[in-house]
Formats: C-alpha cells, structure tokens, sequence
C-alpha cells in the first residue's frame, strides 16, 4: 500500500529521523490508516466545495494597533532558545 | 474543617465561600491533601503547583478587605498541560516541550484568573493531544480511577481522572475529536465541547486548527455552564473567535424533540452501554420529550474523513517545533540533522505517525484523491446535522461505543484506538457543540464503570445543552 521508499521520503520532508524498525512500522499502521479511509473513495461528492472550516469563513480582520512594547517579551522568549548570540536564535550555516 | 468534596459543586463552593463557611485558602488545600494523597496512583497531574495556596490567600485577603468575591474566587481548578499559563510549563506532555515555560495566559487562563479561579496544576494527556487513552504521553499514563488497570480515555485523559477523583473541583481539556467528552464518560464526569469560535483559542497549544476547542470537565451540568459562560467569547487573539448571542430556547412552549440516528446504534457498540441509553431514552419518553429518529447518512464516512484532515493540520502546525526557538534540542553534524534528531528525539511515536500521515495526504500526486476529497465530505455531514436540526433540537448517541478500556488494550492497533471517536469525531467536522453526561454503569470485574450519554445541539445552542443535560442527570438519579 506505501513503500519503504515513500516512507523514507516522507519522513525527509518532514525532517524526522527513522530507524529501519519504525519505518517499517510506520508502513504497517499507515497502511492500516490508508486502508481504514479508502472508503470515501464512493462518498457521493460531486458539485461540493472543500469546507475548510465548519463556522464561520470570512477573513477576521482588525486594527493593527495596540501592540506591545517592543522587546516587552524578547527576554523571556530568548531565554528559551537552545543556542543565542547577541540577542539572535543562532543556527548552523544553511549555505 | 471538613469539606465532603463528593458533594462538592462549584455553587456550593461559591456560596460557602461567600457566606464566609470556608475560606479559599482551606478549599485548595483539601484538594492539595487529595492530590498529595491519590497523584501517585493515577498520574492525572504532571505537575501541582506551589503558588496555589499563596493565590488562595490572597484571594481570602481581599475578601476580608471587603472586595466582594468574584464568580470563582477559590475554585481550584487542574489545567490540561497544552494550555499556557504565564510562568509555568506547558508541555503538551510531549518530551519536545518538556521544559517550556509559557510566556502568556492564554485567554481561558485569563478570564479564569479574572474570575478568582486558582490553578492546582497542569494534567496529564496524550502528546499534544494526539490520543484516546492518554497512554501517548511522553511521562506515563494517567490512570482511571473507577479501575486502575484501565484507562481514562483521552486525550484530556488527566483532566477527567482529577475531576472524578476528587483532585480538583473543575478542569479544562481541549477537544479536537472527543479529547472532552470521551474522557468524561470514561471517567464518568460532565465533558462540554463548545461550538467551534465559542471559546478562544488562544494560547492553546495547536493540535488540529479546523477542529480543536477548549471546554470545561466538571462534576455538574451546571459547572460546566458556569464555567463555559466565563470563558466564551470573541477574543481579539482569536480570530475564529465569535460573540456569542443570547439564544432564545426554541423549546419555550414545548417539551424538547431528541433526534435518535439510527446510524449510531448499529453494530460495534458494548451491550450494557446501548442498555444505558436505550434506558435513558425510555426515561425522556416517560418524561414528555419527543422522541424522533433522524438519519446521518454519511456518518459511516466521518471518521475516515477525520483522519485525513487532521493529520494534515498536524503535519502543518508542529512543522514550528525544529529545535531554533525554544525546546529540546539535539545536536548533529549540520543544520537538516539537527532537525531531524531534534524531531525524532523531541516527539513520540504517535505524533511522528500523524505528522507522516499529514505529509502523504498532503503531497502532490495524493492531494485531490485524500485531502480535498475529504473537505467535501465535511461539507456532506456538515449537511447531514443542518438537516437533522430541521426536525429535531438535539441528538442523543452514546459518547463512546464502549465504556474504559483495559491499558495497553489498543495502543498497538491505531484504527482500533481511533474507532472510540466515532460519536465524538463527526461533532467536531461539524463544528456543533456536544456534552458527555453520565448515564449510568457498566459493570466489569466486580467493578462499576461509567457509561457517558452524549448530547448534540445546533451551532451555539450550547444552553439547549445545559437544559436537557440537566433532564438527563435527574433522569439517572430517578427510576423514572
């Protein structure tokens, strides 16, 4: 029903590690899923929209203002990151 | 002095309170006593907190100053770990957020807080809220405290057992499929799961967008209204938050009509908990309420249809946890492995299932056949309720087909898991509000375990709810 290959592909894009025991576990439950909801393959859908959201779909909008003091939570947000420099999240080089 | 907490509701406590019977300080700590006492065994709380009593106080203070008490001064409440108060952790009891501390209330916490309400703690529940039996959280599971060897159902899992076992008077869940009411009826407590935009979400740590709402778990119908009446509202960080209008009760001059779908009561469902509703059933005809079968006709399709769509939200929301801004976070050789062991280090193995699920259903060749075929089928049950309502001012199902299952009885089978949403799921495709209210026992083993009745309304009918799940526990109380 998925392959290895779709499952080690899958798990790149989103960027999770596996073993060769869970990606094959993975491809067992999945499969399971997969085979669970293949019975909306005959739900009647014709002339239906996607509903994305069940209440309400209009865009919410409102005055950009009232904002926070600048740096009013910068301290204790920084102060959760793994790794910071100056005031910055520091990451590995990406190029 | 001695509080009998059995007895105990928030309007009890309120009036006590302000008659000056009990100070809050001495209500916390007969509930700290409890924990102290059964936490060890039932693992509902992953952490009670240690200002509690000091907030008490201070709640007692102003009350001696001659500030008239608020709504909850007192009130102890348990909070689910993936709702954020200021200064203390919320980790979705996932290992990935194990030391995250919130840098914000959200609004719940707010309007609580406002209210007099105290925290006790932050609960047990299944990783990010992704379970039915709370056995996916990252510390242990919760147990039930109707049968240890079992369990409280999920995800809220920890919210319930604190609530049925006397470890707090009142708790918040979130509800994204059943994560409320299905452990309320384990649990045999009250569960409500407000109309989506009813309350805001604000500070909710996201599991499923379209679908998650916060709600109370309570001992009483009428706590769970007292409750849901101070946390509703549109909220300026909630943008699918919405005002919500007194609603004129339709059924002023009538007894209500409950809509029975035959759908629901077909195969797959435990005997004594299709005895329980059937009983009940019988209790609202003997009581003058209509009696009226509906049909869902695409109901056989909405967990299917669930099972697609959430994944997909999930794979989207927790794309943000990469080990960069706050977490646990695991060092490699470059930028990709960080995250890549930073993910599979940080989340469980149920979690990392569904972000994969989300990210087929997702992927470009699968898209039409999987995810946006399932968003027309939402339309299809969000149509089969519209109807349904035309007749009928609410709906009654069990809220479970069974009552708690055995720990490690499912964990290993995901779609078995998933069947104990099949009541609870289409309410959240729809966005409708539901409440699980106990109907009665099941008995297993010598021991008795509670069987939950679930009640559907029309969107923002949430006092209908109230209304008739208060028939409901008179009704269970009576022989008639």
């Amino acid at each position: 029903m998925i392959s290895i290959k779709e499952i080690e592909k899958l798990a790149e894009l989103a960027r999770i590690d596996l073993n060769e025991k869970e990606k094959k576990h993975l491809q067992e439950n999945i499969g399971a899923i997969l085979d669970y909801v293949k019975k909306l393959k005959e739900a009647p859908v014709e002339n239906l929209e996607e509903l994305t959201r069940a209440v309400g779909n209009a865009n919410e909008m409102r005055e950009d203002n009232n904002s926070y003091k600048p740096g009013e939570f910068s301290e204790m947000i920084l102060n959760q990151a793994p790794s910071k420099e100056n005031g910055y999240l520091k990451v590995k080089k990406v190029i | 002095m001695n509080i009998n907490l059995n007895d105990l509701t928030i309007k009890k406590a309120r009036e006590l309170i302000h008659k000056g019977g009990i100070s809050c300080r001495g209500l916390v700590s007969a509930y700290q006593e409890q924990i102290n006492k059964k936490n060890a065994g039932l693992n509902a709380y992953l952490e009670a907190f240690d200002d509690a009593l000091s907030i008490a106080e201070e709640e007692d203070e102003s009350i001696r100053a001659g500030i008239a008490p608020k709504p909850l001064s007192g009130v102890p409440f348990a909070i689910k770990d993936n709702i954020l108060i200021k200064g203390k952790i919320a980790s979705a009891a996932s290992k990935i957020l194990e030391n995250y501390k919130a840098v914000y209330d959200a609004t719940v916490i707010k309007r609580l807080r406002d209210a007099g309400a105290v925290f006790l703690g932050r609960t047990n529940m299944d990783e990010f809220a992704m379970g039915s039996s709370t056995e996916n959280s990252a510390f242990g599971g919760a147990k039930n405290p109707h049968d240890l060897s079992r369990v409280p159902g999920g995800s809220s899992g920890g919210s319930a057992a604190a609530v049925a076992d006397n470890l707090c008077l009142a708790a918040l869940g979130s509800d994204t499929a059943g994560s409320i009411r299905q452990p309320a009826s384990f649990c045999g407590t009250i569960g409500l799961k407000p109309t989506y935009g009813a309350v805001s979400r604000y500070g909710l740590i996201a599991m499923a967008s379209s679908f998650d709402q916060i709600g109370p778990i309570t001992r009483t119908v009428e706590d769970a209204e007292i409750i849901f009446n101070i946390i509703k509202g549109k909220d300026a960080f909630d943008s699918t938050s919405v005002e919500l209008k007194n609603q004129k009760p339709k059924t002023k001059n009538r007894k209500p009509i409950i809509g029975i779908p035959k759908e629901y009561f077909g195969e797959g469902i435990d005997k004594d908990v299709l005895v329980r509703i059937q009983e009940l059933i019988e209790k609202f005809k003997a009581r003058s309420f209509g009696i009226k079968e509906i049909s869902l006709p695409h109901a056989e399709y909405a967990l299917a249809c669930y099972y697609i769509i959430m994944p997909a939200e999930v794979s989207s929301n927790l794309a943000r946890f990469d080990g960069v801004k706050y977490g646990f976070k695991k060092e490699a050789e470059d930028l990709f492995k960080d995250y890549a062991l930073t993910r599979s280090g940080g989340f469980g193995k149920e979690v990392r299932q569904r972000i994969i699920l989300g990210a087929y259903v997702l992927s470009a060749g699968y898209y039409n056949a999987y995810y946006g075929k399932a968003q027309k089928i939402r339309a299809l049950i969000k149509k089969d309720f519209e109807n349904s309502f035309k007749n009928v001012d609410v709906i009654l199902t069990p809220t479970s087909p069974t009552p708690a299952f055995r720990t490690g009885e499912k964990i290993n089978d995901p779609v078995k898991m998933y069947l104990s949403d099949i009541f609870t799921a289409p309410v959240n495709l729809a966005g409708l509000p539901a409440i699980s209210v106990p109907a009665g026992f099941a008995e297993r083993e010598g021991k008795r375990l509670p069987v939950g009745a679930q009640l559907i309304a029309p969107w923002f009918y949430e006092d209908r709810l109230f209304e008739i799940g208060k028939e409901i526990e008179s009704a269970v109380n009576s022989n008639h």
